[in-house]
C-alpha cells in the first residue's frame, strides 16, 4: 500500500517507514474502497450494470488509485456502448499505474485498430444526429439513424432507449418493447429502460386485451354520432368513425383553400428556396473562380521559379564555357612559352608564361610550368635587367621602374641588390619619393653592409630632410 | 404516461473520441484520501502556528 503522505510503497506496515505517518486511516480508506469495488463486481456479474457503476464510482471517490475498480468501470462503460467514457477511465488508470495494468492492453486493443476508432466516432455522430432529428420532430429520420447506430454498435443502451421512446411516441409499442428488451439484456437495472419498457408493455397488453374483447361476444358495441364505443365489464374503448368526404359546394371551397395554400407555400417556401439556391450557386461560382485564380497564381509562381532556375543554369553554363576557354588559353600560353623557350626567345617565353593561370592547370601541367618558369626566369631576368638598365641610363624612369620591378619580382636580390637600389633611384628620380623610400629601406635592410646600403641611407636622409614631417616614420 | 418532450430532454449528445483529453482534464479526481491528507496538513499547520 502507498503512503498517502510520501507516496512510497509501505507493504503491510501500519507506520510508514519513510515518513513515519500513521497508515491506519489509509488502510481503512483502502478497505472501504475495496468493499465498494467488490460490490460493483458482484453487481456486474449479474448484469446489474447501473448498480455496478454506482458502486465503482463510490469506490473511486474513496480511493482514486483503486486500479481494478477503474478498469472494471471502463469495461462496464464499454459494455453499455459508451466507448469514450471507457477510454477515459483506462487512460486515467494507465497514468496512475503505468506498469502491470490491464488498462494498457485494453487501450492497445482499441488504438491498434484505427478503423475502430473511426467507427466509434461515426456511431457517436449518428447518435447525436438522431437526438437532433428527434428535437426537430423528424422521427422517421431519427429511427433510421438509430438503427444504423445499433448495427454498428449493438451495445449502445442509450440508442435502444431513444429508439424505444420514439416508437412509444409513434404508438408502435411492440417495436418499442422489442428494442427496450434488447437494452434490458445488456443492463438489467437501467431505470430508464425499465420505465420505458413498463410503458410499452402495458400498452401492448392493453391492445391485446382490446383485441380479445372485440372477439368476445360479451362486448357491448354502441355506435354514436362520430364514434363507436366497445364496453366489456369496466373497460371502455372508444373508436372514432372516419369522417366521410363532403361533396358539392364544400368540395369547391376545399379546392379554393388548396389553391390558396398552394400559392402561399410557393410564395413563402418555394420562391425563397429558389432565391437561396441561386445565391448559393453564385457564391459557389465565386468560390470556384477564386480557386481557379489561386491555381493560376500558383502556376505563375512555379513558372517564375522555373525561369529563375533556368537562368541560373544558363549562368553556370556560361561560366563553364568561360572557364573552358580560359583553360584552353592557359594551356596554349604554356605550350607557346615552351616553344619560345626551346627557340631561346626567353622574353616571349616569359611573356607567355606570365599569362598562364596556374589554378586551371592539372598537377602534371603545374609541375611542368614550375620547371619551365624556373628556367625561363633565369634567362629572362637577365634580359629585363639589361632593358631596365638601358631605360634608367636613358632617363626613361617609368619604363626603368617597370622592368626593375619585373626583375625584383623574380629575384629581389638580383645583381647583389643593384636591381633593388636602381629601382629605388628610379622612383626617386621620377618624383615618387614614397616608393623610393620603401625600396631604399629594403636595400638598407638587406645590403646595409655594402656600398649601396650606405648610399641608400644617404639618399633616404636627403628625402627625409626635404620632407621633415614624415622623417620619423621612414627612418629605420 | 410518458411525456416524450420531457424524456427527450434527458438525452444529451455523446462526447467524441477527440474529447477524451478534455474530459480527463476537466475530471475532478479528488478522493477521500486527498481530503484526509489536506485535513491532516491543516491540523499540523495549525499546531505549528500555535507553538
Amino acid at each position: 500500500m502507498k503512503c498517502y503522505n510520501c507516496g512510497i510503497d509501505t507493504g503491510f506496515e501500519t507506520i510508514c517507514p519513510n515518513c513515519g505517518m500513521n497508515l491506519i486511516i489509509n488502510k481503512k480508506i483502502a478497505a472501504f474502497s475495496n468493499y465498494w469495488y467488490n460490490d460493483g463486481l458482484e453487481r456486474a456479474k449479474v448484469r446489474d450494470l447501473s448498480g455496478a457503476m454506482e458502486s465503482l464510482k463510490k469506490s473511486l471517490k474513496i480511493n482514486k488509485e483503486n486500479i481494478d475498480a477503474r478498469n472494471l468501470l471502463g469495461l462496464i462503460y464499454l459494455e453499455i456502448g459508451e466507448t469514450v467514457e471507457a477510454l477515459t477511465e483506462w487512460v486515467i488508470s494507465k497514468n496512475l499505474q503505468p506498469e502491470d495494468n490491464l488498462a494498457g492492453s485494453y487501450l492497445e486493443s482499441v488504438q491498434q485498430n484505427a478503423g475502430r476508432l473511426e467507427t466509434i466516432n461515426t456511431t457517436i455522430k449518428k447518435y447525436n444526429q438522431a437526438i437532433k432529428y428527434c428535437n426537430e420532430k423528424n422521427d422517421d429520420l431519427a429511427i433510421i439513424n438509430l438503427k444504423k447506430v445499433l448495427t454498428i454498435n449493438e451495445h449502445l443502451v442509450k440508442a435502444y432507449q431513444l429508439l424505444g421512446l420514439v416508437y412509444i411516441k409513434q404508438e408502435n409499442y411492440k417495436k418499442a418493447e422489442k428494442y427496450l428488451k434488447k437494452a434490458l439484456n445488456i443492463n438489467k437495472t437501467d431505470s430508464r429502460t425499465l420505465r420505458y419498457l413498463k410503458e410499452a408493455s402495458s400498452k401492448v397488453e392493453a391492445v391485446k386485451k382490446i383485441k380479445k374483447k372485440s372477439e368476445n361476444p360479451e362486448v357491448k358495441v354502441k355506435k354514436e354520432k362520430n364514434r363507436t364505443v366497445y364496453t366489456t365489464g369496466n373497460d371502455t374503448i372508444i373508436q372514432p368513425i372516419a369522417v366521410k368526404e363532403r361533396t358539392g359546394l364544400s368540395s369547391v371551397v376545399n379546392i379554393m383553400i388548396g389553391v390558396i395554400l398552394g400559392t402561399l407555400v410557393v410564395g413563402f417556401l418555394v420562391i425563397p428556396a429558389i432565391n437561396q439556391s441561386a445565391k448559393n450557386d453564385t457564391a459557389n461560382s465565386v468560390t470556384k473562380v477564386n480557386e481557379q485564380l489561386a491555381d493560376k497564381e500558383a502556376q505563375i509562381n512555379d513558372l517564375n521559379k522555373q525561369i529563375e532556375e533556368s537562368n541560373k543554369k544558363i549562368e553556370e553554363l556560361q561560366k563553364n564555357v568561360e572557364t573552358s576557354a580560359d583553360t584552353s588559353n592557359t594551356y596554349t600560353n604554356l605550350l607557346t612559352a615552351l616553344n619560345y623557350y626551346n627557340a631561346k626567345d626567353f622574353e616571349n617565353a616569359a611573356n607567355s608564361i606570365t599569362s598562364v593561370n596556374t589554378e586551371l592547370l592539372s598537377t602534371e601541367a603545374k609541375a611542368m610550368y614550375d620547371s619551365l618558369l624556373a628556367q625561363v626566369n633565369d634567362e629572362v631576368v637577365k634580359i629585363y635587367y639589361t632593358q631596365a638598365s638601358n631605360y634608367f641610363k636613358g632617363g626613361d624612369y617609368a619604363n626603368a621602374i617597370n622592368f626593375y620591378q619585373k626583375v625584383v619580382g623574380i629575384n629581389e636580390g638580383y645583381d647583389s641588390g643593384m636591381a633593388l637600389f636602381n629601382l629605388a633611384r628610379s622612383f626617386e628620380l621620377s618624383g615618387d619619393t614614397e616608393n623610393a623610400k620603401t625600396y631604399y629601406n629594403k636595400v638598407i635592410e638587406s645590403f646595409g653592409k655594402y656600398k649601396i646600403g650606405g648610399l641608400s641611407q644617404k639618399y633616404l636622409e636627403a628625402i627625409n630632410a626635404a620632407n621633415p614631417d614624415n622623417t620619423e616614420a621612414n627612418v629605420q | 404516461m410518458l411525456d416524450f418532450e420531457e424524456e427527450l430532454k434527458k438525452f444529451h449528445p455523446n462526447k467524441e473520441v477527440e474529447d477524451v483529453e478534455k474530459i480527463i482534464y476537466e475530471r475532478d479526481l479528488t478522493d477521500v484520501s486527498d481530503i484526509v491528507k489536506s485535513m491532516l496538513d491543516e491540523l499540523r499547520y495549525g499546531q505549528d502556528n500555535s507553538r
